[in-house]
C-alpha cells in the first residue's frame, strides 16, 4: 500500500518512425494505474506515430527504446497480443469494415480479448445493449456494418463502445475529440470516466484543451519534435492555451549532443 | 481405356450416356442433335479467346464415362438437416435420382417433379421450349452442347397461381471419375412462386461435371434460385444457366462457388416481357491452383425491364479468376435499367484476377451502368481488427466474410446462409 505504484505504461527512450523517417526521438513517459494523462502537441510532433507504435502498426519501425505494460515488454508482441494484454487504442480515423456488423465484430473481439468461456451469448448481448444505451448509440447501429456510412461522431462513439466492451487496463485516445460536437464529446467523456478508475490508465492524445475540460487529466505532457518537451499538472493546459507552443520550442529545438 | 458407351460416329467423339435409347423420340432426337452440334464444333484450343484464361485440358469431353440417372426410391441415408426447410428434396448421384415429397405437395397437382423422359411425354412443349433456350448473344459452345446430349435430371413445373416459397432442394452428389451432366428444368407458370436450391457436392478425385439449368417464368411469376457449388478437392465444374422472364416476372438468383479444380460458369437471364426484373448475385472463392471463368449475360428484349447483377470473387494461393459480363439491350427495349458490378479481392501475391465487363446496346432511353474493382485486403482494416485482439487469420476471414456478406444475405434461408458461411470459413482457414 505504501509502495510507490509501479507504472502501468512505461515508455523509455523510444525512437520510432515510418517510411525510413524518424519521428519519435527518445520519448519517455510513465503512466500509473488510476491516472489520466494528456499528451498535447502540434501537427507533426509525433502524436499519431506514438499511438501507432504503441498498438504495433506493422508499417512503423522502432529504432530504440522500450515500452512496457505492467512490466511486460510490448514491442515484441503483435497488435492482437497487445490488445489481449489490455491495451486499447481509440483510433483517430476508425476504418469501416464492409459487411461486418458491429455485433459480429464485437462478439469476435470480446471473445478474443476476454476469452470465449467468460462470455455467454445472452450475457454479451445484454452487456452490449446496455453499453450502447449508456453511450446513446441507437440499437439499429449494432446490426449495421461497423463504421460504414457512420458520421464522425458515430465512429468515435463506436470506438468508446468497443473500449467499454473490451475492458482494457490501458487506454490511448488518439484525437478522439476531433470532429465531435459538444454533445458527442460529453458522451465520449462519460465513457472514458466509466473505464478510468483505480486500476486503469488513460492517455488522451489531443490538439485541443476542450476534451480535457470533460476528462480532467492528472498529468499533462507536451510533445514537440518527437520528445516530451514539458510535463506538468493540469495548469499546463491553460498556459499552453495562452502562450501556444512556440515558447517551448527554444530549448528542445537546439541541437543536442 | 475402352469406351462402353455410345458415341456419335463422327470424330471427335461426343459421349452419350447408356439407357437413353428408350426415351421419347423427340427427346432422343434432341440428344442426337446436341451430340452432333458438339462434334461439329472444333475442340477448344489454348489460343481461343474463350479459353485464354482456363486450361481446356481441365475439361476433357472424352476422358470419363457419362452417367445416366434412373429413378429410384429415396434412401434414408441421404437425409440431411437442411432437408427440413424444404417441401421437396431431390437427390442425384452417380447411381440414380430420387424425390422425397416431404410435404405431400406433389399430390396437390400444383407442382410436378418429373424425369426428363416423363416431362417429354407430358409437357412436350415446355421441354422443347426450355431445351432450345439460348442467349442469341452467346451461342452454345461445344461443351454446352455435349452437356445437353448427356443431360439427366429433373423437370419441375408449378401450376398458375401456386406458391412454393419453401420450395425444392436439389442435392447433387457428383461421382468422381465420371462425365456427369445433371439437368434442372424449371417451368414457373404465370403468377406462381417457386424457390429452388441446388447444392452440388463432390467426391474427391477427378472427373468432369456440367450442370445445365433452364428456366422460364410466366407473367407475374417469381423464381428464387440459389445454387451452391461446394466441390473443394473435387472434379472440374461447368454450369450453363439460362432462362427467360415474361411480363412482370421476377428472378432472384444467387450462385455460390466454393471449390472445384476448374470452374466454367455461364449464367444468363433474358427479361423478355415488359416489366420483368432480374436480380443475380454470385460469389466465388478459389484456392490452390483452381481456375475459375465466369460469364454472365443480362438480356433486355422488352421495355421497362430491370436487371441488377453483382458478382464477387476472391482468390488465394495461386488461384485465378476471370469474369466477363455482358449487358445486351435489344432494339425497342426502352426505359430499361441495367446494372452490372464485379468486385474482386486478391488475398495474396500469386493469385490473379481479370475482369472484363461489357455492353451491347441497340436501344436508347435507358440507364445502364457497369463497373469492376480489383483490390487486396486493406492493411488498415487488418490492423484495426488486430488491434481489437483478433489474430491475423481471424481478421482476414472476417474481412472476407464481410466482402461476401452482400451476396450471402441474398439467400432466403438463414440455414443456407450458415452452410455457406461455414464452407467459406473452412476454405479461408485451410492451409495454402
Amino acid at each position: 500500500m505504501t509502495n510507490a505504484p509501479q507504472p502501468l505504461l512505461q515508455i523509455e527512450g523510444l525512437r520510432a518512425g515510418v517510411g525510413g523517417r524518424e519521428i519519435l526521438r527518445g520519448l519517455d513517459l510513465e503512466i500509473a494505474a488510476g491516472e489520466i494523462h494528456a499528451l498535447m502537441g502540434p501537427n507533426g510532433s509525433g502524436k499519431s506515430t506514438l499511438s501507432n507504435v504503441l498498438m504495433g502498426h506493422p508499417d512503423y519501425e522502432v529504432g530504440a527504446g522500450r515500452v512496457r505494460l505492467a512490466g511486460e515488454d510490448l514491442l515484441e508482441l503483435s497488435p492482437e497480443e497487445r490488445a489481449r494484454r489490455g491495451l486499447f487504442l481509440a483510433f483517430q480515423y476508425p476504418v469501416a469494415i464492409p459487411g461486418v456488423s458491429v455485433v459480429q465484430f464485437l462478439k469476435a473481439a470480446v471473445e478474443a480479448v476476454r476469452g470465449r468461456e467468460s462470455v455467454r451469448a445472452a450475457a454479451f448481448l445484454r452487456e452490449l445493449r446496455e453499453t450502447a444505451a449508456f453511450l446513446e448509440i441507437g440499437e439499429i447501429f449494432l446490426n449495421r456494418p461497423i463504421n460504414e456510412g457512420f458520421s464522425g461522431g458515430e465512429k468515435k462513439r463506436m470506438e468508446i463502445l468497443q473500449m467499454l466492451m473490451l475492458r482494457p487496463r490501458m487506454v490511448v485516445l488518439d484525437e478522439t475529440d476531433s470532429g465531435l460536437d459538444i454533445d458527442a464529446l460529453k458522451v465520449v467523456a462519460r465513457g472514458v470516466q466509466r473505464i478510468a478508475g483505480p486500476s486503469a490508465g488513460v492517455l488522451v492524445i489531443t490538439h485541443y484543451e476542450r476534451i480535457l475540460n470533460h476528462i480532467p487529466p492528472h498529468r499533462v505532457h507536451i510533445l514537440l519534435e518527437g520528445r516530451i518537451a514539458r510535463s506538468g499538472g493540469p495548469e499546463l493546459v491553460a498556459e499552453l492555451e495562452r502562450r501556444g507552443y512556440d515558447w517551448l520550442r527554444e530549448p528542445s529545438a537546439a541541437p543536442s549532443g | 481405356m475402352s469406351k462402353a458407351w455410345n458415341t456419335v460416329s463422327e470424330a471427335p467423339a461426343i459421349p452419350l450416356p447408356p439407357g437413353t435409347a428408350n426415351e421419347p423420340p423427340a427427346l432422343s432426337a434432341r440428344r442426337s442433335e446436341a451430340a452432333r452440334r458438339a462434334a461439329d464444333l472444333p475442340p477448344p484450343a489454348p489460343h481461343d479467346e474463350e479459353w485464354r484464361r482456363t486450361d481446356p485440358a481441365r475439361f476433357p469431353l472424352d476422358a470419363w464415362p457419362p452417367v445416366h440417372l434412373e429413378p429410384r426410391p429415396p434412401r434414408p441415408a441421404d437425409a440431411d438437416p437442411l432437408d427440413e426447410f424444404f417441401d421437396v428434396v431431390i437427390e442425384m448421384d452417380g447411381s440414380g435420382w430420387s424425390v422425397r415429397d416431404r410435404g405431400g405437395v406433389t399430390q396437390s397437382g400444383r407442382i410436378a417433379v418429373l424425369s426428363l423422359a416423363e416431362a417429354a411425354e407430358r409437357h412436350p412443349d415446355a421441354v422443347e421450349t426450355l431445351w432450345t433456350l439460348e442467349p442469341a448473344v452467346r451461342p452454345r459452345d461445344r461443351h454446352e452442347w455435349a452437356a445437353m446430349a448427356a443431360a439427366a435430371g429433373v423437370f419441375i413445373r408449378v401450376e398458375p397461381g401456386a406458391e412454393f416459397a419453401r420450395g425444392v432442394l436439389v442435392r447433387v452428389r457428383q461421382p468422381a471419375g465420371r462425365w456427369f451432366c445433371p439437368l434442372t428444368m424449371l417451368d414457373v407458370s404465370e403468377r406462381s412462386t417457386l424457390h429452388v436450391v441446388s447444392a452440388i457436392l463432390s467426391e474427391p478425385g477427378d472427373g468432369l461435371a456440367a450442370e445445365t439449368v433452364r428456366y422460364r417464368v410466366g407473367a407475374g411469376g417469381r423464381l428464387r434460385l440459389a445454387r451452391l457449388q461446394l466441390c473443394a478437392g473435387g472434379p472440374s465444374q461447368m454450369e450453363f444457366v439460362h432462362g427467360r422472364l415474361s411480363e412482370d416476372a421476377q428472378l432472384d438468383a444467387v450462385s455460390v462457388h466454393l471449390g472445384g479444380a476448374a470452374v466454367r460458369s455461364r449464367v444468363g437471364a433474358e427479361a423478355a416481357g415488359r416489366g420483368a426484373g432480374v436480380r443475380i448475385g454470385g460469389l466465388l472463392l478459389a484456392a490452390g491452383t483452381e481456375q475459375a471463368d465466369q460469364q454472365t449475360v443480362q438480356i433486355h428484349s422488352a421495355p421497362d425491364t430491370t436487371s441488377d447483377l453483382l458478382f464477387k470473387a476472391a482468390v488465394r494461393d495461386r488461384a485465378r479468376s476471370v469474369y466477363r459480363g455482358l449487358i445486351a439491350a435489344h432494339r425497342g427495349a426502352v426505359r430499361i435499367a441495367a446494372y452490372q458490378k464485379n468486385q474482386n479481392l486478391i488475398l495474396n501475391e500469386g493469385a490473379r484476377v481479370d475482369s472484363l465487363p461489357g455492353l451491347r446496346i441497340d436501344a436508347d432511353d435507358l440507364t445502364c451502368t457497369h463497373g469492376a474493382t480489383i483490390g487486396s485486403l486493406d492493411p488498415d482494416e487488418l490492423f484495426y481488427l488486430r488491434s481489437r485482439g483478433l489474430p491475423e487469420s481471424v481478421a482476414r476471414r472476417l474481412i472476407l466474410e464481410g466482402f461476401f456478406e452482400e451476396i450471402v444475405s441474398r439467400l432466403a434461408m438463414p440455414a443456407l446462409r450458415d452452410v455457406v458461411r461455414r464452407h467459406l470459413a473452412e476454405r479461408m482457414d485451410a492451409p495454402a
